[in-house]
C-alpha cells in the first residue's frame, strides 16, 4: 500500500505532462511515451559512460526533450494541429512508431536498469521495507508537480499558457503567438516526461517501450484526475498507484491493467469531465 | 441525368468488374508462393480497411481499436475448433457474428462518446479484451499461445483456399461499403458524421445507426480475424490484438481516402506493398518507416488519395470540390 | 375565417435550466394550415421552445401534443417521423454531402407513408430544389454556397421531410432586403400547400407578413397572443420590446 502510494506520486507527474498537452493545445500526444523513454536513456547514458547520479541528470534530459519537444512542435505539430484531435492523435503516433523504433535499432531492447551505489538501501516505514530511490522520487515527483502548478499561475509564461487553454481567440488578441505558446507547451510536456523518466530509470529497468505502459497510466490519471487540472492528476495518481498495487495482491498482475482500462472506460461513460476537472486547463492558483 | 449516359457507365463498371474479377482469380495459379502469401496479405488489409471505413469515413467514429475484433474472430475460430472441433466455416461464421454482437453490447455505450474520447475508449477497450483473454487460458491458451488445426491438405492447395478466402472476405467488405453508400444507412451516417444534431432533427435515429455501423463493421473485422487465426494457424493474443495493426488499418482508410468505396482497399495495397516490399526485411526498420509514412499522409494528405483524386477531377472539370479532411475528432 | 382545428398544443410548456426558466408555463396551441408567428426580445425563451417542440430539449414540466400525441419524451428522429421538421438558426448543412444529397436526406426520412429509397429520393430532392430556386447549385458542395443559399438548403431540407408542421428560426437573419422579399415569398407558398409553419422572426416586416397570428414571449412567458395588428398595439409587448416609457398609454 505505502509502494502504492509513492508509485502514485511518479504517475502524477508522469500524468501532468500529458495532461497539460491535452488541455492547452487538444493534442492526444502519443509520444509522451517516447519522451519518457527518451529521458529515462538520457539518464542512464549519462551513468553508464560518466557515471553521472541519476537525480542530477534530470536536469539534462529535461533540457535534451524540451529541445526535442520544441522542434518536433514547431515543425511538425503545428501544422497538424487545425486537423482536429484524432488526425494530431495519429500523427503523434507515428512520431512515437519513430522514435520507439529508432530506439530500438540504436540500443536494442535489452533491458537496462540504473542503479547507483544506494539503490538497495532502504527505510523501514510501518513494517515494510522502502528504498530509499522510490522516496526520494515521490517526493521529487510532487516538488515537481507543485513547483509547475506554480509557473503556471505565477509565471507570464504560464499565464499566457492558461489564458490559451481557455480561450485561444482571445489569447491570440493580447498578443500571444499561439504557434509559440503551443510549441513551448509541448516542449514542457516532454521535459516533464523526461523528468519522469530519469526517475523511472532508477526505479525501474527500461527498455525502448518502457513508455507505453506509462502512457496508458497517463491516460487514465488524466480521464480520471480531469483533464487539465494538477490537483486532479496527483489525486489521480494516487488513486490509481493503489488501486493497481491493491489489484497485484488481490487478483493478480495479469488483470491489473484490464483493471485500470475497465475504470478508464468507466469513468469516459460515467463522469467523463474526471473527479476535478473543469473543461479547460487551471493550474492549482 | 439522362438514362444512355447512365446505361453506359452502368455497363463500362461492368466489364471492368468482369476483368478485375478475372484478374483477380490469376494470380494463385501463376505467382509464386511468396508473391501469393503477399497479396493473401493485401487482400486481408483491403477487407480491414473497408471495414474500419464504415466507422471512420461513414459514421465519422474514430475507431482506432477495432482491431479488437479482429482478436474476438479470430479466438472464436480458435477456440471452437481446438475445444469443440468446430468445422473451419461454421466456425468463421461464429466468429464474425460474436464480432458484430460483442460490438452490439458495447456500442450502446461507448458510442455516447466523441472523437477522439472514443477514439482512447476502443483501443482501451482492444487491451483489456487482450488482457481478458490472456486471462482465461484454460480456454484460449492465454499467453503461450495456442495452435489452431492445420488446414488439411498440401501447401499448393492451402495457399490458394487462404488466397481466395481473403479475397471474397475483401469483396464482401466493398461490396457491403460499396451498398451502405448506396441507401439510407450510408446518408443516414454520412450526416450524422456532419452534424449529429441536424441529423437527428432530420429523423435520423442517430443512436441506432451508429450501433449498425458498427455492428456491420465489427462483424466483417471478426471474419477476417477468423480466417487470419486459421490461415496463421498459431495465435497469441499480442498477435491479433494489436493496437500497431489497427492505427495502420485506420491510416490504410484515410490515406486511401476515407468515406469512399475504393480508397480504403487502394490505401491498403499501397501501404501494405510498400512495406512488404521494400522494408519487410527488418521488423524494427518496418515499423520506424510506418511511423514516417504515418507523418507524412497526416502532413501532406490528409484527405486521402481518392478524395484527392476527386478534386483533381473536379479542377479538371471546372468544379471546385473540396476534400474531406480525414475524419475529424 | 373559420376556427381551424389545433394541430399543436402547448400545455403549460416549461423548461429549466438550472434554476432559471427559459420557457415557462407557456400555454399555446397552432392551428392547421396558419402561420404563427413567434416573438418576443432577445432571450424570452423562443428557440429554447422550438428546441422543445422539436425534441433536442426535453421538457421539465407540461405537455406538448401534436395531432392528438403527446410529444413528451419522444427523440428528435421520432418527431421528425411524425411530421415536424425544423431549420437551425445557425444552418446546420451537411457538410461533404452535395446540396441535392443534402436534400435528399428529407425525402428518405420523411414521416410515415411518405420516405422514399435513396436513388428515388434523389429525384424528389430534384424537384425540391426546383421550388425553393437552388436547382443549379444541386452538386455544390455546402461551404461553396453564401449564407443566404444556405439559409434556403436548410428550409429545403426541411420541406423534404414532407412535414405537417415546419419550424423556422431565425430563417430570415442575415439577409438583404431583396433576400428577405424572397424568402417571404417561398414561405408563403409553402404554407399554401398547406403545411403549418411556426416562425421565429426578428425581422418584422417579415413575420408581421406572412403570420396568420402570433404569440409574444417575455423572459420566458407568453404575454401576449392574437392577429399581428393587435399584437403590436398590445401594451405589454410594446413594454417588452421598448420599455416601460414607450408602454405606457398605449391602449389596445
Amino acid at each position: 500500500m505505502v509502494n502504492g502510494l509513492l508509485t502514485g506520486g511518479l504517475y502524477a507527474l508522469v500524468a501532468v505532462g500529458f495532461s497539460l498537452v491535452w488541455g492547452v493545445m487538444n493534442v492526444v500526444n502519443i509520444a509522451h511515451a517516447a519522451y519518457i523513454m527518451l529521458g529515462a536513456y538520457t539518464s542512464y547514458w549519462l551513468f553508464r559512460l560518466f557515471n553521472w547520479d541519476p537525480f542530477l541528470s534530470i536536469p539534462v534530459s529535461m533540457a535534451v526533450l524540451f529541445a526535442l519537444g520544441y522542434l518536433i512542435a514547431s515543425v511538425v505539430l503545428n501544422r497538424v494541429i487545425r486537423f482536429g484531435l484524432v488526425m494530431t492523435l495519429v500523427l503523434t503516433f507515428g512520431i512515437d512508431l519513430i522514435l520507439q523504433n529508432a530506439a530500438l535499432m540504436l540500443w536494442s531492447a535489452d533491458y537496462r536498469s540504473v542503479t547507483p551505489a544506494y539503490a538497495g538501501q532502504g527505510l523501514a516505514i510501518g513494517g515494510v521495507m522502502v528504498p530509499y530511490v522510490r522516496l526520494a522520487v515521490f517526493l521529487l515527483a510532487v516538488l515537481f508537480v507543485v513547483l509547475f502548478s506554480l509557473f503556471l499561475s505565477k509565471t507570464r509564461m504560464g499565464n499566457a499558457i492558461q489564458a490559451t487553454a481557455l480561450n485561444p481567440g482571445a489569447a491570440e488578441l493580447t498578443g500571444v503567438r499561439i504557434e509559440r505558446i503551443y510549441a513551448m507547451t509541448y516542449a514542457i510536456g516532454a521535459a516533464l516526461a523526461a523528468a519522469a523518466g530519469s526517475m523511472i530509470s532508477v526505479v525501474y529497468t527500461i527498455q525502448p517501450q518502457v513508455g507505453n505502459v506509462f502512457l496508458t497510466r497517463a491516460f487514465v490519471i488524466t480521464v480520471l484526475g480531469g483533464l487539465g487540472s494538477i490537483p486532479g492528476a496527483l489525486l489521480g495518481g494516487v488513486i490509481l498507484g493503489l488501486a493497481e498495487s491493491f489489484a497485484t495482491v488481490t487478483v493478480g498482475v495479469g488483470w491489473s491493467e484490464a483493471v485500470s482500462f475497465a475504470l478508464l472506460v468507466l469513468i469516459l461513460i460515467v463522469r467523463p469531465q474526471g473527479l476535478l476537472g473543469r473543461r479547460f486547463f487551471g493550474g492549482v492558483g | 441525368m439522362s438514362p444512355a449516359p447512365a446505361r453506359r457507365g452502368g455497363v463500362i463498371t461492368a466489364i471492368a468488374l468482369v476483368v478485375l474479377g478475372v484478374l483477380a482469380a490469376l494470380p494463385p495459379f501463376y505467382l509464386s508462393g511468396y508473391w501469393v502469401r503477399v497479396l493473401t496479405g493485401l487482400l486481408m488489409y483491403g477487407a480491414l480497411a473497408s471495414a474500419i471505413n464504415i466507422m471512420v469515413g461513414f459514421a465519422g467514429y474514430p475507431a482506432l481499436g477495432n482491431i479488437v475484433f479482429f482478436g474476438v474472430g479470430a479466438y472464436t475460430v480458435a477456440v471452437l475448433m481446438v475445444k469443440y472441433n468446430t468445422d473451419f466455416f461454421v466456425a468463421l461464421v461464429a466468429a464474425g457474428v460474436l464480432a458484430a454482437l460483442y460490438a452490439m453490447v458495447l456500442g450502446a455505450a461507448v458510442l455516447r462518446l466523441r472523437g477522439a474520447y472514443f477514439g482512447i475508449a476502443t483501443i482501451g477497450i482492444n487491451h483489456a479484451t487482450s488482457e481478458i483473454v490472456t486471462n482465461l487460458d484454460s480456454l484460449t491458451g492465454g499467453g503461450r499461445g495456442t495452435i489452431v488445426p492445420f488446414y488439411p491438405g498440401g501447401i499448393e492447395e492451402e495457399r490458394m483456399f487462404f488466397y481466395f478466402l481473403m479475397l471474397g472476405l475483401m469483396v464482401l467488405a466493398v461490396a457491403t461499403v460499396w451498398l451502405i453508400s448506396r441507401n439510407r444507412l450510408g446518408y443516414g451516417l454520412r450526416a450524422l458524421k456532419a452534424d449529429q444534431e441536424g441529423a437527428s432533427v432530420m429523423g435520423v435515429n442517430t443512436t441506432r445507426y451508429k450501433v449498425i455501423a458498427w455492428t456491420i463493421s465489427a462483424g466483417l473485422t471478426g471474419l477476417v480475424g477468423g480466417a487470419y487465426a486459421y490461415w496463421l494457424a498459431f495465435l497469441e493474443p499480442p498477435y491479433v490484438f494489436d493496437i500497431t495493426m489497427s492505427v495502420k488499418t485506420y491510416i490504410m482508410a484515410i490515406l486511401g481516402g476515407a468515406g469512399t468505396v475504393a480508397g480504403p482497399v487502394v490505401g491498403a495495397f499501397a501501404l501494405e506493398l510498400l512495406s512488404e516490399l521494400i522494408w519487410g526485411r527488418f521488423l524494427e526498420a518496418h515499423m520506424l518507416v510506418l511511423g514516417i509514412v504515418v507523418v507524412l499522409v497526416v502532413l501532406f494528405i490528409p484527405q486521402g488519395f481518392m478524395n484527392l483524386a476527386g478534386r483533381l477531377v473536379g479542377l479538371l472539370r471546372g468544379r471546385r470540390r473540396p476534400g474531406e479532411v480525414g475524419a475529424d475528432g | 375565417m373559420a376556427e381551424r382545428p389545433p394541430l399543436l398544443v402547448g400545455r403549460g410548456v416549461t423548461r429549466y435550466f438550472g434554476g432559471v426558466a427559459a420557457v415557462q408555463d407557456v400555454d399555446f396551441e397552432v392551428r392547421a394550415g396558419e402561420v404563427l408567428g413567434l416573438i418576443g426580445p432577445n432571450g424570452a425563451g423562443k428557440t429554447t421552445l422550438m428546441n422543445l417542440i422539436s425534441g433536442l430539449l426535453p421538457l421539465s414540466r407540461g405537455d406538448l401534443v401534436f395531432e392528438g400525441r403527446s410529444l413528451k419524451g419522444l427523440a428528435p428522429w421520432d418527431i421528425a417521423r411524425l411530421g415536424i421538421a425544423r431549420t437551425f438558426q445557425i444552418v446546420k448543412p451537411f457538410a461533404g454531402m452535395t446540396v441535392r444529397e443534402n436534400v435528399a436526406m428529407g425525402a428518405m426520412f420523411a414521416r410515415e407513408g411518405h420516405g422514399v429509397p435513396a436513388r428515388q429520393a434523389l429525384e424528389v430532392a430534384d424537384e425540391v430544389l426546383e421550388m425553393v430556386g437552388l436547382a443549379d447549385r444541386r452538386h455544390s458542395y455546402t461551404d461553396e454556397l453564401t449564407i443566404a443559399l444556405r439559409k434556403r438548403l436548410e428550409l429545403a431540407r426541411a420541406l423534404a421531410l414532407n412535414p405537417r408542421l415546419l419550424l423556422l428560426d431565425e430563417v430570415m437573419a442575415g439577409l438583404n432586403l431583396r433576400e428577405v422579399g424572397q424568402l417571404m415569398e417561398l414561405v408563403k407558398s409553402i404554407n399554401a400547400r398547406g403545411v403549418t409553419i411556426i416562425v421565429i422572426e426578428h425581422v418584422m416586416k417579415a413575420i408581421m407578413g406572412i403570420s396568420d397570428r402570433l404569440v409574444v414571449l417575455h423572459y420566458g412567458r407568453k404575454i401576449a397572443e392574437g392577429p399581428p395588428q393587435a399584437v403590436a398595439q398590445d401594451e405589454k409587448v410594446i413594454t417588452a420590446y421598448l420599455g416601460r416609457r414607450f408602454g405606457q398609454g398605449k391602449g389596445a
